[in-house]
């Protein structure tokens, strides 16, 4: 079909016009992962005073292609965001170790003998993040919910499993206070998850007397 | 060419190449890091003053295709710097307030680049020097570059640049805790 011409002087016809607008709406309107971060702000990842850490030394072991693993949940406007878990929370997840036992090391593998050996390790623990977000927005993308399962596998100095404990963070936020951190959701079910774990660990049965 | 069309390029055009300004994300401690720091044996330092040369190549706010990157550390990338040493140090156990040693430096170079269409690149160099009272036990440049991958869609390439930057501060700090002469010195 010939299309009347518009422009004309060379006579081209205005088909090849017409494809501006079009392929520039579908790039404005093409579903985007947003690339965040939702490690929380490990200064606020403290033990309660009165409470005092159990007198174990522990370690935990993440595979290094977890921490590299990037996972995409929904965001708004059917957009859709993406950030590394186990490489966001490791900090966090690190310091919360260290503030329910005596002490902690990162080890290089499940039974990183060396290391549990020269640390005295009495248990190694190795954790499990999943995720999911919402935002019922169809105008914006950072997501107003944010969920974060964290897991403790935890097993002695010879490996055997004594305990596996799973705790779920929440994480609200609405466009007033993410507009600055589009991340907010995020770190804030990290935080919450993160301290709940803390407070299992310190009162798990299996650390009680020791 | 219609009015209307060139109404809504002209609209796109002035969408797409609006910048806006943006923060980097607060530091994010490297447990790769903290467990070299550990694993150094017994010290206690403070942190210093860190300064910022100018320099083009240390550039503040860093430029992300239009948009501005600043640091939330007082909009000083020096600030962050120091930031991050604290906060390695603090939880390898080794920070103490009043120590003899410290850590002191200048941020020289610190640069993203994201004018690439599939790779982003990101430029930090910082002279650290340890000292105990005047006296001068380590003083060195370290220097890193770090490639990504990026996009033409300005929204996932400027975000992506975003995140690196606490990446690129802990592969600078990677760089200086595998000096030997560093640990050394602070002992």
């Amino acid at each position: 079909m010939n299309t009347p011409t518009l422009l004309n002087p060379l006579n081209r016809p205005v088909r090849a016009l017409r494809l501006v607008p079009m392929i520039a709406a579908a790039l404005l309107v093409a579903a985007c992962a947003h690339p965040m971060a939702i490690g929380p702000d490990i200064a606020r990842v403290e033990r309660d005073a009165a409470l005092r850490p159990i007198d174990r030394h522990v370690g935990y072991y993440i595979a290094p292609h977890r921490l590299d693993e990037a996972v995409t949940t929904p965001g708004g406007g059917g957009d859709s965001v993406t950030y590394k878990p186990y490489r966001d929370i490791e900090a966090a997840f690190y310091k919360m170790l260290g503030n329910v036992f005596a002490s902690v090391t990162k080890l290089k593998s499940p039974n990183d003998a060396e290391a549990i050996g020269r640390n005295s390790i009495s248990y190694v623990i190795t954790p499990e993040i999943s995720t999911g977000s919402y935002s019922p927005s169809i105008f914006t993308w950072p997501p107003t919910q944010f969920t974060v399962h964290l897991t403790c596998n935890i097993a002695d100095q010879n490996g055997t499993s004594v305990a596996r404990t799973t705790v779920t963070g929440n994480g609200q936020a609405e466009f007033e206070e993410f507009k600055s951190d589009f991340s907010l959701s995020g770190k804030r079910a990290a935080l919450d998850a993160v301290l709940k774990m803390q407070d299992v660990l310190l009162n798990h049965a299996e650390f009680q007397g020791r | 060419m219609p009015r209307g069309i060139r109404l809504f390029i002209c609209v796109l055009a002035g969408a797409l190449a609006s910048g806006c300004s943006l923060m980097a994300p607060q530091y994010s401690a490297s447990i790769d890091n903290v467990q070299k720091l550990k694993n150094a044996g017994d010290f206690a330092s403070r942190v210093g003053k860190f300064d910022s040369a100018a320099d083009k190549a240390n550039a503040n706010p860093i430029s992300l295709r239009g948009s501005s990157l600043a640091s939330p550390y007082g909009d000083s990338y020096a600030a962050y710097l120091a930031e991050a040493i604290r906060q390695e140090l603090a939880l390898a156990g080794k920070l103490k307030p009043d120590a003899e040693i410290e850590i002191s430096g200048m941020l020289l170079k610190n640069d993203i680049d994201t004018s690439g269409i599939n790779i982003a690149t990101g430029d930090i160099e910082a002279r650290f020097v340890v000292k105990q009272g005047t006296a001068v036990r380590f003083d060195k440049v370290k220097t890193v570059h770090l490639e990504w991958e990026s996009s033409f869609a300005g929204a996932v390439a400027i975000p992506r640049a975003q995140q690196q930057y606490p990446t690129l501060v802990q592969a600078l700090l990677g760089a200086l805790y595998d000096d030997p002469d560093f640990l050394r010195a602070l002992k």
